[in-house]
């Protein structure tokens, strides 16, 4: 555990909001948010140094949607917030950090999450024929394997 | 070039934008994307990107295959840097294991790695020649990826898709002949980089199509998250090697090489200059390689963890993300390509403003600068 470790942790741990932290590896830390305070942890992240956006992961877990922010250079930040299952919403942080559009709109692509004010929220992964409210990487989707496209006999 | 910015762009005397259509084939690129440029007479104003054309649902399929059939998978993600993807896929299983790999081992990933960034950035340097229609360069630069190509092949068994990592060490052993055989590439590819510097830097149609062409502040880079050697063109000493050592790096004396212009040009030397960098760390690691074994086993099954691996690639910053659940099988895993990371600034760069005009010749060369690889960068879809 490095001095800096420590220190952000410390320095997390009193904000509002957040519900649990705890350093997991040398050099990560994971904060454990409330959707409600998402937004104003990642503003004071964003203006104590963690500005380099390293990515979103959404995960399904059964009980709601996961969201983890992965922020920062050399020490990284895992903002983590659980959402509803039924109708996941998250503040969109694009005027916080400009690097994150893209993420934002992967997120949503893939899981279905919805990213609330987001001036742009077009596809950027799946096809322009992918179907509405089909979310690939939700654990109620199962891939299946394509028809050939000519029987072989 | 850096002619003044058109007073079209902020009082317009065009009476509409047009948009033109990049890809999703064009010669210009090499792989399926498509820019929809705003231009606004001769000048880009604005641009789409749409990456979506390489569906290939890897982030699906990782759910669905054992550990073992993953590595597999991930090594599949990207062609050119198969390596860095074994090498973070690795990392990752073996945190969540929290199990070490061998010190023999960890130098043999080591140098694997760092011949892949050799031979990726000769790639680039030719693609790179070629977008700005200097295809003798290209013919060199790709002369010289055969020495380093062989090496690789000698020691891996094949030349691109190594299989050379796995969870828990490496394959296959290096022998003595070999080590020496790569002390004599490297003395050969540092004779080729000086030359290619000098290259560079003297030849004129080189430098009147990449300086000043695409340039970027340190500010952009920063506040566009950029990442790799695109972010050290622009004067900002990012380099995960350095920043969040993995597989002994922070064992390694190495400098992490920026250039201040942010220009096109400057991207070019500081691929040039890295390669050299790189053959520094591969002499470093034969003549400090340990002893001992090259293989810990590890169960198949992986105990429950969230890991985070980042790795320097040769394109940049490239993120791996694993969630076990106690299984054979991963709960979630997310691969985040260099090239993705990149986007943001590739349409900062795509995009006239105030002091600097971006032609809409000088896309080709703005596109090649950031080493796009977008089989990688749009992995993530189902399996249709």
């Amino acid at each position: 555990m490095s001095a800096f470790d420590l220190h952000t942790l410390d320095l997390i741990k009193s904000r509002e909001g957040v519900i649990d932290v705890k350093i997991t590896s040398p050099r990560r830390i994971t904060a454990t948010v409330s959707p409600g305070s998402y937004r104003t942890f990642v503003e004071f992240l964003a203006q104590s140094g963690f500005e380099h956006v390293v990515a979103i992961t959404g995960v399904d877990t059964g009980n709601g949607i996961e969201v983890l922010l992965h922020l920062g250079t050399s020490t990284v930040v895992t903002v983590k917030t659980l959402l509803s299952p039924d109708t996941p919403e998250l503040d969109s942080v694009a005027d916080i950090l400009q690097g994150i559009p893209f993420y934002e709109r992967e997120v949503h692509d893939l899981l279905g999450v919805k990213i609330l004010n987001n001036p742009d929220m077009s596809r950027v992964m799946l096809p322009a024929d992918w179907p509405e409210g089909v979310y690939p990487l939700r654990r109620s989707f199962v891939s299946k394997t394509p028809e050939p496209l000519r029987k072989v006999d | 070039m850096t002619d003044a910015a058109p007073s079209s762009i902020s009082g317009s005397s065009y009476e509409r934008l047009f948009d033109i259509p990049i890809g999703p084939q064009h010669p210009a690129l090499k792989e399926p994307a498509l820019l929809t440029l705003k231009v606004e007479g001769e000048y880009v104003v604005g641009v789409a990107v749409d990456v979506s054309y390489n569906h290939r649902g890897m982030e699906k399929a990782f759910e669905y295959r054992t550990y073992v059939q993953n590595l597999y998978l991930a090594e599949r993600v990207c062609g050119i840097c198969n390596v860095a993807h074994t090498l973070t896929y690795c990392l990752a299983v073996e945190r969540a294991h929290d199990k070490d790999v061998p010190a023999r081992a960890v130098y043999l990933r080591l140098i694997l790695q760092e011949l892949g960034r050799i031979q990726s950035h000769i790639i680039w340097l030719g693609v790179a020649a070629h977008e700005i229609g200097f295809d003798t360069f290209f013919m060199y630069s790709w002369l010289d990826r055969e020495p380093i190509l062989d090496l690789i092949e000698e020691m891996t068994g094949n030349r691109i898709t190594t299989s050379y990592n796995i969870i828990g060490g490496v394959r296959r052993e290096i022998s003595d002949a070999l080590v020496e055989k790569m002390r004599r590439a490297m003395d050969h590819l540092d004779e080729r980089t000086k030359y290619y510097l000098k290259l560079v830097q003297n030849e004129r149609s080189i430098r009147i199509r990449t300086q000043g062409i695409g340039i970027l502040t340190p500010n952009d880079v920063i506040s566009c998250s950029a990442v790799g050697p695109t972010m050290r063109a622009s004067g900002v000493a990012a380099d995960v090697r350095a920043d969040d050592p993995y597989s002994g790096y922070d064992t390694v004396p190495f400098n992490v090489i920026t250039r201040p212009e942010g220009d096109s040009y400057a991207r070019i030397i500081a691929r040039i200059e890295e390669m050299a960098e790189s053959a520094k760390i591969i002499r470093y690691c034969l003549d400090h390689l340990p002893t001992g074994p090259i293989l810990t086993r590890l169960p198949r099954r992986v105990p429950a963890a969230d890991v985070l691996i980042r790795v320097e690639a040769p394109r940049g910053e490239l993120c791996h993300f694993l969630r076990s659940d106690g299984s054979d099988k991963p709960y979630r895993y997310r691969v985040r390509t260099p090239t993705f990371a990149n986007l943001p600034a590739l349409a900062r760069m795509l995009t006239s403003t105030g002091g600097r005009a971006v032609n809409i010749a000088d896309v080709p060369p703005i596109l090649a600068s950031i080493d796009p690889c977008f089989a990688c960068c749009a992995r993530v879809e189902k399996v249709k």
